[in-house]
């Protein structure tokens, strides 16, 4: 990450020496046939997609629990934050719903050791059975079929080595493709130039891909993304929302107990949209974070949308199940997406984020990629994401003086779901639609075999120490 | 009241007894070493993938081991559907997208089978050849028993009661983005076949291959190295167009019901624009043992049949543990629960019980007889329940074994288990109450030829008097001094959940088991 541009840009000009071109590719290139299909794996941590290369879209998408595998009973399975697992096709198991892993992997509080567990847990269900009654998986033979998994390139490189551990080393698949996933998702609009911005669970990724080639250099991440607007959409319904708990009808505070992360994932789902009218003058650069306390008297009065009641799970005993009902004040469902607009100087907004991306660019190539630039992962499925995330990027242009080099570019603003296909294929699902297509095509991806496996990965960071 | 008779259901549901699986031959990590069996920490995180319910586990009679879903090999003999039990052929699998083929489909909302049913006017009277002509008004749809959605809601019907999935293949095969992904597979087919020649030069790194070249086909870029030759792709036409939804935001701005969005579940079932989803299929499995590779579990191939040709499973192998009496754990008060040991094996077993030998945080635990017997399994006993211990394998055992134990801490001998009595002081208000138990069960048979467990010959030969304390690591099978007689032993880790640990409601109860642990009410020795 610390070579600098100047030295990239020599190196891509030069034809062969950028960071992608492994050594280890060039020696043995391999070339798939298209008669096999591959699995395709999309790991985040919140879900994993999984499915087969040569189809559109995955056959599956996995959400993660904290799972614990035993229990056999749970009633709460519906919409109103209801999560099922189970250890067989029998018996279900309850869990909550929470993050695989994080992307300080030092951080992660039980050890890789257990995130070993976690992952070859839910990989071996996705290649057998099934976790709830209702989704059920790839049915296939792990040893029979090859695998592409679509990686961030924030990924750390410890939980890509853990990933390869489990596929080889428990599901003993004959071998891995690693493919970038900004890259994957480019394909599928068609184009393979593009500034594309991930934003995903942890974090947003902003990697410009010129000519197929991830410009890993450039890149620009914010943790301004999925948790934050999780974070923030409970801070907001704690203070703000209230609750009906029967037999009572009247309304009381609600207690952070409630909002499971899986009931907060529903409603951020279901009923949180991106505001299509800007409130606070200058929400990125060095603008005012607005407190959680003060977000009331801001909103309160520019926001349109209705109080929503929600029906929540209270307690539940054995298959009795007590519910009451969260009451959602509209402004919060309106203003809760506002967090990913609102930068300061340690976390640039999601925009912000974007044109670090291209003030960091040369500048021949800042106009190609304005022009053509991609929102991919599960936040930007928000309502009126995209459109929002325009007009801030068009008054950050011209009101921000940090990007006032960039102001030319206002008129070149396009984003590549305007043209082309538009949204055939959903935001979320685009890096593994893009890996399925790989899978399927005769092209040559870096691929470690079982046999060569080491318990090495490739990756961006250490090709590049191997090239130089 | 209310609350309080909550939190007894709670405990009961909550109180299980896993079996711990170490899978030495998967998690390769931690290697084993050390000559005593280190203690098990039953707060790991690792502990909820480790530990199973003994139904979940299966037992390699070759390796003399426990095995658990991790540590099986799985294949697939047969795929078929759940619902109407039809087998698919391996080959139609993949096509069928791994869904019923037949007639087979789950409702939209929620998720239950969907009935095929047949519109008010009786359709049989007339030929299906006649219906053909007119498809509007198509005889059949498919309804939900449980919500009451039904196929109509939708304009989806049918000329045929049967082949509904092949009646629904074409719209299927004409989705919008199927043909936009094979539009766009075309495409970088087109351009990898034209730039073939250029991979002898390094491609970047997991692209599409071709060289590296700056040219844009954004025309207007100045770039200088123009005489390279361009590995760009080709603009892309695509062949069809999905519009964001203008009317989203204004739907949401006004919403009224919170039924109106579909639920995550929902979406997570159905990511499809399809209103109707075909049933899952489901698979049969052979599971072998990592190690030796034997088969452990092998289901009939027929879907219809539920027999196995070959089951070795945990049950059938190794001590079942069950708690028989689980009386409200309370504070600082001593408790005594029940577990009761069953042998399914057709030999007597010893068994030796150990704690960990760090002392538990929240509670204290004594067993006062670790070192018990369990006479062989018969089937005689599955049908006369009153018959009590046979008098031939009591003596013996007790005389040999563990005399004085036998009398203190055993609750029940009867049939092929033995039910102990284990004492518990819980010293904090913990949500789960917990402790781990190592089990290590010896069997002995004369007959080791085949090694696996000979039915005919309970012991009548004399237990060796074994020094347990050696600790031997699990999984070792010693053929002892005498000529053929072979002792083998097992070692596994359990973990006892009892639920949680309430306050004592009133606190005079209590006078005799304040001290915990030391003392040792007699009354219950002597109902053994």
């Amino acid at each position: 990450m610390s070579v600098d541009a100047a030295s990239l840009l020599s190196r891509a000009h030069s034809a062969s020496g950028f960071h992608g071109t492994s050594s280890v590719l060039s020696r043995r290139p391999s070339i798939y046939g298209t008669g096999e299909d591959r699995i395709v794996l999309d790991i985040g941590s919140l879900y994993i997609k999984a499915g087969f290369s040569g189809e559109s879209r995955p056959r599956h998408i996995v959400p993660v629990y904290a799972g614990n595998m035993k229990t056999h009973w749970d009633p709460d399975f519906n919409g109103s934050g209801g999560v099922v697992k189970a250890c067989g096709e029998s018996c279900r198991v309850t869990g909550e719903f929470a993050e695989l892993f994080d992307l300080e992997i030092g951080k992660y509080p039980d050890g890789l050791d257990a995130l070993y567990d976690r992952l070859a847990h839910y990989l071996r269900e996705i290649y057998f059975r099934c976790i709830t009654k209702h989704s059920k998986y790839l049915l296939t033979d792990p040893k029979q079929r090859k695998v592409v998994l679509c990686e961030s390139p924030m990924m750390p490189l410890t939980l890509k080595q853990l990933i390869a551990k489990v596929l080889f080393e428990n599901l003993q698949v004959p071998s891995i493709s690693f493919a970038p996933s900004h890259m994957l998702a480019l394909l599928t609009t068609g184009c393979t130039t593009g500034l594309v911005i991930d934003v995903g669970n942890l974090e947003t990724t902003v990697l410009p891909t010129f000519s197929a080639r991830p410009l890993t250099p450039f890149i620009r991440t914010t943790p301004l993304a999925g948790r934050a607007l999780t974070q923030r959409l409970k801070d907001l319904i704690t203070t703000y929302g209230n609750m009906i708990i029967p037999p009572s009808t009247n309304q009381v505070p609600v207690h952070a107990k409630y909002l499971t992360p899986s009931v907060l994932e529903d409603i951020k789902a279901r009923f949180i949209f991106v505001s299509p009218i800007m409130v606070s003058a200058a929400s990125i650069g060095i603008a005012e974070k607005t407190s959680v306390d003060d977000m009331e008297e801001k909103y309160l009065s520019v926001s349109a949308a209705t109080d929503v009641h929600y029906p929540i799970t209270i307690s539940k005993v054995g298959r009795e199940r007590q519910m009451g009902t969260l009451i959602i004040p509209g402004w919060i469902r309106e203003r809760c997406a506002e967090v990913l607009f609102e930068g300061d100087e340690d976390e640039s907004s999601v925009v912000g984020c974007a044109l670090e991306c291209l003030l960091k660019m040369p500048i021949h190539l800042r106009q190609p990629l304005t022009s053509a630039i991609l929102l991919i992962g599960g936040t930007t499925l928000l309502p009126n994401f995209q459109s929002r995330f325009a007009q801030e990027l068009l008054r950050a242009l011209n009101t921000d003086r940090r990007f006032s080099s960039l102001s030319g570019l206002a008129s070149h603003i396009d984003f590549l779901e305007e043209k082309g296909s538009g949204k055939m294929f959903v935001a979320n699902c685009r890096a593994w639609v893009g890996g399925s297509l790989i899978g399927s095509l005769k092209s040559t991806v870096v691929e470690i075999s079982r046999e060569k496996y080491t318990g090495q990965v490739p990756d961006w960071t250490t090709s590049n120490l191997t090239t130089t | 009241m209310s609350s309080s008779s909550t939190q007894v259901l709670d405990a009961r549901q909550l109180a299980y007894v896993h079996y711990h699986c170490s899978c030495p031959d998967v998690c390769k990590s931690n290697e084993s070493s050390e000559k005593s069996i280190p203690d098990f920490d039953v707060n790991s995180p690792r502990v909820q993938f480790s530990t199973f319910p003994i139904s979940k586990l299966y037992f390699c009679d070759d390796c003399h081991q426990i095995r658990c879903p991790r540590c099986v090999q799985e294949e697939i003999v047969c795929f078929y559907c759940p619902n109407c039990l039809f087998e698919v052929p391996t080959a139609s699998v993949k096509s069928e997208r791994n869904r019923c083929a037949r007639n087979c489909f789950q409702c939209p909302i929620c998720q239950n089978t969907l009935s095929v049913v047949a519109s008010s006017e009786p359709p049989l009277a007339n030929p299906p050849a006649a219906l053909n002509m007119t498809p509007t008004g198509a005889p059949y749809f498919l309804s939900c028993g449980v919500c009451r959605w039904d196929s109509q809601e939708i304009g989806m019907t049918f000329e045929k009661a049967t082949g509904l999935a092949l009646q629904l293949q074409k719209t299927e095969d004409e989705r919008p983005d199927v043909k936009e992904f094979d539009h766009l597979k075309e495409h970088f087919e087109k351009h990898l076949r034209l730039n073939i020649p250029s991979t002898s030069l390094p491609s970047s790194l997991s692209s599409i291959p071709g060289m590296s070249s700056f040219t844009s086909r954004y025309g207007g870029s100045s770039m200088a190295h123009t005489q390279q030759k361009s590995d760009d792709v080709a603009p892309y036409e695509a062949v069809g167009k999905v519009e964001s939804e203008s009317g989203l935001v204004d739907d949401l701005v006004q919403l009224k019901d919170v039924n109106q969005i579909t639920t995550l579940a929902q979406r997570m079932n159905q990511h499809s624009d399809q209103p109707y989803k075909r049933i899952h299929l489901r698979t049969k499995r052979v599971k072998r043992c990592r190690s030796c590779r034997h088969i452990l579990i092998k289901p009939e191939q027929k879907a219809q049949a539920t027999r196995f040709k070959i089951k070795l499973v945990a049950l059938n192998s190794i001590p079942k543990i069950t708690i028989t009496s689980l009386p409200k754990l309370i504070l600082n008060q001593q408790t005594q629960i029940v577990l009761k040991f069953s042998n399914p094996l057709y030999e007597e077993i010893m068994v030796e019980l150990k704690l960990n030998d760090e002392p538990l945080e929240y509670g204290k635990i004594t067993i006062p007889s670790p070192h018990f017997n369990i006479t062989p399994y018969n089937e005689v006993w599955e049908y006369d329940e009153q018959e009590l211990v046979p008098s031939k394998s009591r003596p013996q055992s007790s005389a040999s074994i563990a005399p004085r134990n036998d009398i203190i801490g055993i609750y029940e001998r009867r049939g092929n288990y033995t039910s102990i009595i284990v004492e518990i002081t819980p010293l904090s208000e913990v949500e789960e109450f917990k402790f781990p138990l190592l089990v290590t069960y010896t069997t002995k048979s004369n007959d080791v030829n085949d090694g696996n467990e000979n039915p005919e010959n309970p012991s009548d030969v004399p237990p060796t008097n074994k020094s347990e304390d050696s600790k031997v690591e699990a999984d070792k099978t010693d053929t002892s001094t005498s000529t053929n007689l072979t002792t083998r032993s097992l070692s596994f880790w359990t973990i006892i959940g009892l639920g949680s640990v309430v306050k004592a409601p009133v606190p005079s109860r209590s006078s005799t088991h304040g001290n915990s642990g030391a003392v040792r009410p007699n009354s219950i020795s002597g109902k053994s």
